[in-house]
């Protein structure tokens, strides 16, 4: 072969080179751009639960599938959500673009260290949702939502105490009778600042929650603030918690003593139970003691006054944002309908509770005594976001059968007895004393 | 042979350039994924909003409000408290005080205990010259009838405005039963922010306090200092108690009233070298003996001023230790009115000193107790004095 001509070859294998190199990186730019730049994020179905989302207690447990339930006739309807796809986003106009002003201004100009972008976002989501004054519409953050999925065991290990959170801060709302928290004297209004030396002032209530449960024999500190006290820490170990649920007494002068601790999901059997079993003996009235109750399962309180009212009787109504309203009414046959019954209540007794107060009072079938209720009567829907961090938003909320409004306002008792301070060292209970006399004298 | 090592060396050539190339453009893309990335972290905010929008039982706010919501939310992941957001009521309100001049009505505000709104005009100025008497109750600015809801704060806003409009006042008036209708034009109003005298009972003493740097008082103490050396003055007591700071520039002019040059800070910026701020201006009073009154209020501006005159011996610091804000922060509007403060430096006296949450310690400490308090001595003042005439 001549030069020429093998020089000729060259360079058309050159021109020819080039050509092969434009088309590779056309390719490679394509097939970039649909493998990953236009992968759809998939958004998380929405987990359609029914429940009396009780007041998040510290071990508060993911609700199990929703059709788990105890009566075939009430079955929490499951639908499942299709996935949404997710539009980056908005065609939310002008106005949320000061939201971007300031962010670009920050990471100009800041003097400090800055947060990583994503623990902004998480910032900018929980102040968005604050602007919904709504403690329990909330965002928890990925690693904390992990830690919640992660205990479906059904044994909830922590210190064995109900929280909520009131203003941004976290209050202890009652104690489990012989567990941790209660040994360690933790009280109801106790103000806890730092969990393990962490501020859990700007966190959610479910993110703070996530902190102080752990596995049981494992410590941990609480930085508690009581009032008319300096601040004081505690350090508690934490066990495994049996959250025991009904416990029943028929006292000496004949009246009948059954409290109710949770709605969980034997609930309304393990009561209905010690009902018959004091009904046999003829009591003069009963005492329902709901106190310090948070909660559980929609489906149980449901159960629970039905136990009290005839079959078919109008429980509580479920409103939706759109309107749509959902009415609940009593599937059985009651245990019973008859005997004078009053129903202990105070603020520590939530949601369920209420819901079983309510019906029992607007159908003049049982006495409240105590005091005001906590006021929570509204669903939260938990959602699973894309990066693995979980959305609570609030979708309904609860009504008695007389359409009195729960949430935010709590029930007034029929009778007012405070419980004190001063009561409770002494071991007195003037509002179980006051239920009694009312049952005995009918006054 | 040849044949063939040419078609080879052609072959890898060609599916070289094209490796190469298709290469080249995975590179490229992903380096500028990050934008997307971010983009896609963001997106979760969205996401959530999204779930709220369609299923939150309860109202929804207005986007705007959600926004300042987020900005709050993400400032808040700082966690430095003097980086802030501002809505635009409060920003304007903040704007008035440091530039110390709005356009108003020149009459006080204040809420009765019945909680309605009462006026007090000030002597000479509009509210007065147009009729305004003191405990008029208003009813309606222009067409805003006065709520029960509303802040002192809110009634101010209505009726402050841009100087020579004029706003309509509907007051009701004791011993009228008819309500009073008054139009007013509003005039630039200022709000002094020094005051002083020569102290009695001390021959040939000064006194000046200034309560907030603001835009006039650089001119207001230049005034009150010229003042003051008219009626003799030859030793000063400086009180910056309860100052809790103002604008930069103005501490700066300020601490320049009493050096003859010299540095009166340091500011360190992030990832920038030290800058060193000098006094501006001449001196109206670098010389003769000066006391600084301060104490846990003094913060800020006030702390830049009272430490520039420590560090370069101008003058003595009497009374409690200082509140310890040495940061900086630059105001910006956002495009709502609405604005954000942002930490944007440090800075330090003229020894160099970081004042950051320890404050200025007192040459003489002295705390007023609750006693003092009650029997109007003003003991900090008392000892400054003291040191003045003795020189301990």
């Amino acid at each position: 072969m001549s030069d020429s001509t093998g020089c000729k070859v060259l360079l058309t294998a050159l021109v020819v080179a080039i050509i092969m190199g434009g088309l590779g990186f056309a390719v490679g730019f394509l097939t970039h751009t649909v493998l990953v730049a236009d992968a759809p994020v998939v958004a998380s179905t929405a987990i359609v639960q029914v429940t009396a989302t009780p007041l998040p207690i510290e071990d508060s447990p993911t609700p199990p599938p929703a059709t788990e339930g105890a009566s075939p006739t009430i079955e929490p309807e499951a639908e499942p959500t299709a996935a949404p796809t997710i539009e980056i986003p908005p065609e939310t106009g002008d106005s949320f673009d000061v939201f971007w002003e300031a962010w670009d201004l920050i990471q100009r100009d800041y003097y400090g260290d800055l947060p990583t972008e994503d623990e902004m976002t998480y910032g900018a989501i929980r102040g968005a949702l604050n602007t919904l004054d709504d403690p329990f519409t909330a965002f928890i953050e990925p690693r904390m939502a992990e830690v919640n999925r992660e205990d479906d065991t059904g044994t909830f290990e922590g210190i064995g105490a109900y929280v909520t959170m009131r203003d941004g801060r976290l209050y202890i709302v009652s104690t489990f009778e012989g567990q941790p928290a209660e040994q360690a004297g933790l009280r109801r209004d106790d103000l806890v600042l730092e969990v393990d030396g962490t501020p859990i002032e700007n966190m959610s209530i479910y993110e703070a929650i996530s902190l102080i449960r752990g596995p049981a024999g494992t410590p941990v500190q609480l930085t508690i603030l009581r009032e008319g006290q300096e601040p004081f820490d505690v350090e508690i170990v934490r066990a495994s918690i049996d959250i025991p649920v009904v416990e029943s007494e028929l006292r000496e002068d004949g009246v009948a003593y059954v409290q109710l601790l949770d709605f969980s999901s034997d609930a309304s059997i393990k009561l209905s139970d010690a009902l018959e079993e004091m009904l046999s003996q003829d009591p003069e009235g009963l005492i329902l003691d709901l106190r310090g109750n948070p909660g559980g399962w929609l489906n149980e309180a449901v159960l629970v006054s039905g136990l009290f009212l005839p079959q078919n009787e109008l429980i509580l109504l479920e409103r939706f944002k759109d309107g749509t309203q959902r009415p609940y009414t009593s599937p059985n046959e009651p245990v019973a309908p008859d005997i004078p019954m009053v129903v202990l209540v105070d603020g520590g007794s939530a949601s369920a509770s209420e819901i079983v107060a309510g019906a029992l009072q607007d159908h003049d079938r049982a006495v409240l005594i105590g005091e005001k209720t906590f006021g929570k009567g509204s669903v939260q829907w938990p959602h699973e976001l894309s990066n693995g961090a979980e959305l609570r938003v609030t979708v309904a909320r609860w009504f008695t059968p007389d359409d009195r409004a729960i949430h935010g306002e709590g029930l007034e008792p029929d009778i007012t007895v405070e419980l004190t301070q001063e009561d409770l060292d002494a071991e007195l209970d003037p509002q179980l004393d006051r239920a009694v006399e009312y049952l005995l004298t009918g006054e | 042979m040849r044949l063939f090592i040419l078609a080879l060396v052609i072959t890898s050539l060609v599916v070289g350039a094209f490796g190469a190339g298709a290469g080249g453009a995975w590179l490229l893309m992903h380096n500028r994924m990050p934008e997307g990335e971010e983009a896609a972290d963001f997106g979760v905010f969205w996401e959530a909003w999204r779930l709220v929008e369609s299923n939150f039982f309860g109202s929804v706010p207005e986007m705007q409000r959600v926004a300042w919501g987020a900005i709050r939310g993400a400032l808040a992941t700082l966690d430095d408290p003097h980086t802030t957001f501002l809505e635009p009521q409060p920003r304007q309100r903040e704007r008035e005080d440091l530039s110390g001049r709005f356009g108003g009505i020149g009459a006080y505000v204040t809420q009765t205990e019945d909680g309605r709104i009462a006026l007090e005009p000030m002597s000479e100025l509009p509210a007065a010259q147009a009729g305004v008497q003191e405990g008029d109750i208003l009813i309606r600015v222009d067409d805003t009838e006065i709520a029960p809801e509303m802040t002192v704060d809110d009634v101010v806003t209505l009726v402050r405005g841009e100087v020579g409009t004029t706003v309509r006042l509907t007051l009701e008036r004791e011993g009228q039963a008819e309500p009073v209708v008054i139009d007013v034009v509003r005039q630039d109003i200022p709000s002094p922010s020094v005051e002083s005298r020569m102290l009695e009972g001390a021959e040939g003493v000064g006194y000046a306090r200034i309560f907030l740097f603001s835009g006039r008082t650089e001119a207001e103490l230049e005034d009150a200092l010229e003042e003051l050396k008219d009626l003799g003055m030859v030793q000063l007591v400086l009180d910056l108690r309860g100052n809790g700071g103002g604008l930069f520039d103005a501490a700066i002019d300020v601490a320049s009233k009493f050096l003859d040059g010299g540095t009166v800070l340091y500011q360190v910026e992030k990832g920038a070298p030290e800058q060193e701020f000098k006094t501006s201006g001449r001196p109206i009073w670098p010389d003769g003996a000066m006391v600084v009154l301060v104490d846990g209020g003094t913060a800020s501006a006030s702390e830049i001023v009272a430490g520039a005159l420590q560090d370069r011996g101008r003058a003595i610091l009497v009374g409690e230790q200082t509140y310890g804000k040495g940061s900086v922060q630059s105001v910006f509007d956002l495009s709502d009115g609405s604005s954000v403060h942002i930490t944007h430096a440090q800075w330090l006296t003229p020894e160099r000193r970081q004042i950051s949450g320890e404050g200025l310690t007192p040459d003489f400490e002295v705390t007023p107790t609750e006693e003092d308090r009650q029997q109007g001595r003003d003991v900090p003042l008392e000892r400054a004095l003291e040191y003045l005439q003795t020189g301990q």
